[in-house]
């Protein structure tokens, strides 16, 4: 009896249903002006400006984080890394011999003075070179250019000849005649061979990345844990930041602030 | 929605507009579903502004939303779920009426003839008659198709809860048309 009775009360309830679902019922043609209105408001939200606070938060780590990334890569000091210097020597060995910059190599015929005190008055005239990972030169002196040699010098820097007799020593002869002097000249170390150079490379240990940013990551999780933070600790080593250190801190000081409110840490 | 959509071609296209937040689509889709939803809106809330509020909000979150509409199922369809949920946070907003925990069924006897044979408008006012709590589990299981379940979950009430509500509401509108008739 009881089940008929649902039975009969679901019928009618569809029919009503029916009925109902079609009806419509007068609108106010106000409704659709607020409705308006608060779509063109919401419209004018929707500007560019509606992160929410969390979001600007999070804005502001990111901002502070690309400003010292920027700031690392634009120190001359900054970490130079190994991979580059591969490349430069790369690089390096590539270029073609003639477009290395001109040394200072003495042309033939052209005279020049020499280092050694205790010849320094005399002209050398270069007769004729060549070109190895050391040049050999032969050097021309005039003996009218030869003046007379500082005894006290000669004793201490003799001359050596190229056939192992000493400057010193064959004083008279060199004065009656005109004679050639062989010197060894290392005037082009630069050019010696690039396998060799290269081989001559040793990479520097590779630095350790302890980097402003680093260091300011482990001070925020030391701040987080609880533990007390020294943020003078930041500049250390870092001259430039001595003088700027205050403005950084405090930067980081209000984003923890604005990071501990966000998320009620 | 079988309201004239000019200048949309169809309701697919006339959706696709108030996606892109057209507002020539937007008045469209307003004023196709407007009469319709302001029925649904009475009959929960009554007659009176909470009803136009309700469905002046529930046409915002319809704008707003319409991106999350996938096609499933109609689309009047979609805008009346959202109208009911807007008539049902008003009616929590303004007292617990599903507090009555009782999971007792009333024998209720068959509906009256006179039942069978009446007209829209007093079907609505019989119904808008009923105190809030029997009304809105009333509209929610015979008008809108809902089950004990899905009542009980979005009242947050027991199934049977929502059962008896409902034989009350019944006991009610059969009493209702007793003394309609004597």
């Amino acid at each position: 009896m009881k089940k008929s009775s649902v039975d009969n009360w679901d019928s009618l309830e569809k029919k009503w249903q029916e009925k109902l679902d079609s009806h419509e019922e007068e609108v106010p043609a106000a409704i659709w002006n607020q409705i308006e209105k608060k779509l063109d408001e919401k419209k004018g939200k929707a500007a560019p400006f509606i992160i929410h606070r969390r979001q600007w938060s999070w804005a502001a780590v990111l901002l502070i984080s690309f400003g010292i990334g920027w700031w690392q890569l634009s120190n001359p000091d900054a970490l130079v890394d190994d991979s580059k210097i591969a490349h430069h020597i790369q690089t390096e060995a590539n270029t073609p011999v003639q477009n290395l910059p001109k040394t200072n190599t003495p042309e033939i015929g052209e005279k020049i003075s020499p280092t050694n005190p205790t010849i320094a008055n005399h002209t050398l005239e270069v007769v004729s070179h060549t070109s190895h990972a050391t040049t050999v030169q032969e050097a021309r002196y005039t003996p009218e250019s030869i003046p007379e040699i500082d005894e006290s010098k000669s004793n201490t820097n003799p001359i050596i000849l190229a056939d192992n007799r000493t400057l010193e020593k064959e004083k008279p002869a060199l004065l009656a005649k005109e004679e050639s002097v062989e010197l060894l000249i290392d005037i082009q170390p630069s050019q010696a061979n690039n396998q060799e150079k290269e081989n001559s490379y040793v990479p520097e240990p590779s630095k350790k990345r302890n980097s402003l940013f680093g260091r300011v990551v482990k001070q925020l999780r030391q701040a987080i844990d609880g533990e007390p933070v020294d943020w003078q600790t930041l500049k250390q080593g870092d001259p430039k930041l001595e003088n700027s250190i205050h403005q950084v801190v405090n930067t980081y000081i209000k984003t923890e602030q604005v990071v501990q409110r966000t998320f009620q840490f | 929605m079988s309201k004239n959509l000019l200048p949309f071609k169809s309701e697919h296209e006339l959706i696709q507009a108030c996606q892109k937040q057209d507002r020539r689509a937007q008045q469209i889709v307003y004023q196709v579903n407007a009469g319709k939803m302001m029925a649904v809106c009475k009959r929960y809330l009554g007659v009176g502004p909470d009803a136009e509020d309700a469905l002046m909000e529930g046409f915002m979150k319809v704008f707003s939303k319409i991106e999350n509409f996938q096609g499933q199922g109609s689309f009047e369809g979609w805008i009346r779920k959202i109208m009911v949920n807007e008539s049902l946070m008003k009616i929590r907003k303004t007292s617990n009426r599903y507090d009555q925990d009782i999971n007792e069924t009333y024998d209720i006897a068959h509906p009256e003839d006179a039942l069978m044979h009446l007209g829209v408008e007093e079907i609505q006012n019989l119904i808008l008659e009923l105190p809030p709590g029997y009304r809105t589990i009333f509209n929610l299981y015979a008008i809108e198709g809902y089950t004990h379940v899905e009542i009980g979950d979005m009242l947050q009430i027991s199934e049977g809860t929502s059962k008896s509500q409902l034989s009350r509401a019944r006991q009610i509108l059969q009493n209702k048309l007793k003394e309609l008739q004597a």
